[in-house]
């Protein structure tokens, strides 16, 4: 006899007390991660830049200053439409408990598209730039298959399954069961810009961009938990099996600024400096799950639930700074970008109990870029390099879990007025994840690959 | 924020002053003070001015010497009508040495002539002509005819008359970095 007809009233009982639970885990599902994910590895845009590494706060002579360093819009001296597209696939060898498995994702972006309005002066510069750019991606896989014993009742537990004990929770958890992961992130953030640049004296420049940060990103989960072992026999926790799909759409939106400025000391050399303000993101997240919990006795139950969550996270200075030198045909640049992850904030009243966690589990960083580029006789070209090294926000991380990304880049001139270029960014890193789906975790390695086409006109 | 915005670009002006020119100051002549000339765009600057020093950016010698990177880079777009009246770049692969036009072929104020006025690095160096300055304003023969220069009186004969004058003044000054007329139209 099953439970069904042993137990009238159970899966009612059942029922409820799940979503209870639930609803409390959902209610502080929030975390300091998932304020860093907003800007942590920023990536950027541009082909020429990011063929650069990312060393680019110094040059900044396009439309990707908008990004880069504002004050770079007062080097230019015609108008330009701009454009780029990217394609990048991730790819994730996840190890769960000696367990691997690779997976990956790709995805094809249409990552810019802007105009830079120079006014015609007599002296010195003025220009505007407007525009749309994706400067961070969210795409992620881990497709992880593995056995573990570990867990928290808190999370995945199960209440009211005894009809003569209801409070007691039980889990799946203290004894090896199998388990099976698909997580998929996607997604990006953005920005709407408005910039505005001017020459102050004959050798600095200064802008300011004005951005509308718009993002989105799509996660989901498959999960599939069994009892493959049989350690799990004993009524009323004769579990067989736990599957759960999960999806979190969350919609990000800030207005934020950043002043740059351009030091000129001689001709060879150029100092780029810039400041985003500290600016709060509006997040708004869609929760939801369907779930089926199955016994050995061919009871299961399903359930489902969504819900809407609203935060603010605020996040504090950021600066930049960078040297471009001019070497005969070969440009070298470097720059540095600081973030104290610690100041980061929810400014939620609900989620202020979070805020601990930033300083005790973050850092400050410096992420470092270099990169070089020099004209080639052959065409009208230039062949670029770079190297971005992105430390992880997390501390007690060692160097594998910091971010690396290989750089390549090579622009064409055609006609004197198009400008085609390419870049290629190669990355790789360790990072370990958990959730209370799999709090035991899976440690990944990550390779990143990623193909950007760049299209500018000046006329 | 906006606020803050606000005061740091009130800031920078005042501390730096007004660097940027997006309107040239009118031309006074030395000689009659009434007359005064409008300066434009289209005006050729090397009458005044002995180098307009577009390079602003790095000191890149690709950049330099090609005029397909030169265009591409650093010359403005308001002066474009004298790179399409130039052959420069026409089969140019990006290394060679054939300069930049630096200027409009078309002097729009009377009577002017080169100086050794050093152009600010950076810009295009543009000063007014006042008493006192080294550039010199000759007036047309009918200099008594007061009159702001403009667009629409460049086909008087005065200033045609001038005109020619100003163009054989340059090939003889030069300009810096080589960069001569007779260079520019091989």
């Amino acid at each position: 006899m099953n439970r069904k007809a042993k137990y009238p009233n159970f899966k009612i009982t059942f029922l409820i007390i799940i979503l209870s639970v639930c609803f409390v885990s959902l209610s502080q599902g929030q975390g300091p991660e998932d304020a860093i994910r907003i800007i942590d590895n920023q990536i950027g845009f541009g082909a020429r830049a990011l063929g650069m590494g990312g060393a680019y706060s110094a040059v900044a002579d396009d439309y990707s200053a908008i990004f880069w360093n504002p004050g770079g819009l007062a080097q230019m001296r015609k108008m330009e439409f701009w454009m780029d597209l990217s394609h990048l696939n991730y790819s994730n060898d996840a190890t769960l408990n000696g367990t691997s498995k690779k997976s990956s994702i790709s995805a094809t972006k249409f990552n810019s598209i802007g105009m830079v309005f120079p006014v015609p002066v007599y002296q010195g510069s003025l220009v505007f730039a407007l525009g749309y750019q994706k400067i961070k991606d969210f795409e992620y896989i881990n497709d992880y298959t593995g056995t573990s014993s570990e867990g928290d009742s808190i999370w995945l537990g199960f209440s009211g399954i005894d009809p003569n004990n209801p409070d007691q929770v039980y889990d799946f958890f203290g004894l090896d069961v199998h388990k099976e992961g698909l997580v998929n992130d996607g997604g990006s953030m953005g920005q709407w810009s408005f910039a505005g640049a001017m020459d102050v004296s004959p050798n600095i420049s200064v802008g300011v961009s004005l951005n509308y940060w718009r993002g989105k990103s799509e996660y989901t989960v498959d999960f599939l938990q069994t009892d493959v072992f049989g350690n799990f026999n004993t009524f009323p926790a004769d579990f067989d099996s736990y599957t759960e799909s999960r999806y979190i759409t969350s919609k990000y939106s800030s207005f934020g600024l950043k002043l740059g400025a351009l030091l000129r000391p001689n001709p060879a050399t150029r100092i780029g400096v810039a400041m985003e303000i500290p600016q709060t993101f509006s997040v708004k997240e869609d929760y939801g799950y369907d779930a089926t919990l199955s016994f050995d006795d061919d009871f299961s139950d399903y359930f489902q639930d969504n819900a809407t969550y609203e935060y603010d996270v605020h996040i504090p200075f950021r600066f930049q700074g960078g040297v471009a030198l001019s070497l005969g045909p070969v440009l070298a640049s470097g720059s540095a970008e600081y973030t104290d992850w610690t100041q980061f904030k929810f400014n939620t009243s609900d989620l202020r109990d979070q805020n601990k966690y930033f300083t005790q589990d973050y850092r400050g960083t410096f992420k470092l870029q270099v990169g070089g580029e020099v004209g080639l006789p052959v065409l009208a070209s230039q062949a670029r390099a770079g190297f971005i090294y992105n430390p992880t926000p997390l501390k007690g991380y060692n160097s594998e879990y910091n971010r690396k990304y290989f750089t390549l880049g090579y622009g064409v001139l055609f006609d004197r007025i198009v400008k085609v270029d390419l870049a290629y960014m190669y990355g790789w890193w360790k990072q370990f994840t958990s959730d209370d789906l799999n709090p035991a975790g899976t440690s990944e390695d990550i390779h990143y690959h990623k193909l950007i086409i760049g299209f500018s006109y000046r006329f | 924020m906006i606020k803050g915005l606000v005061i740091f670009l009130c800031s920078i002006v005042l501390v730096t002053g007004c660097y940027t020119i997006v309107k040239h100051p009118v031309i006074i002549d030395e000689e009659n003070p009434d007359l005064s000339y409008n300066i434009y765009f289209s005006d050729d600057c090397m009458s005044c001015h002995s180098s307009p020093n577009l390079s602003i950016f790095p000191n890149l010698d690709y950049i330099n010497s090609s005029s397909r990177w030169s265009y591409f880079y650093e010359y403005p777009w308001w002066h474009r009508d004298a790179f399409y009246t130039s052959e420069v770049g026409g089969q140019d692969n990006g290394s060679s040495s054939t300069p930049l036009p630096t200027t409009s072929a078309r002097p729009r104020f009377p009577g002017s002539v080169s100086s050794q006025q050093t152009g600010t690095p950076g810009t295009i160096s543009s000063q007014p002509s006042s008493p006192g300055s080294n550039t010199r304003v000759v007036s047309g023969e009918n200099s008594d005819s007061t009159a702001t220069t403009n667009r629409d009186n460049n086909d008087n004969k005065n200033s045609s008359k001038v005109r020619s004058s100003s163009r054989a003044t340059q090939k003889g000054s030069g300009t810096t970095n080589g960069k001569n007329r007779s260079k520019r139209k091989e």
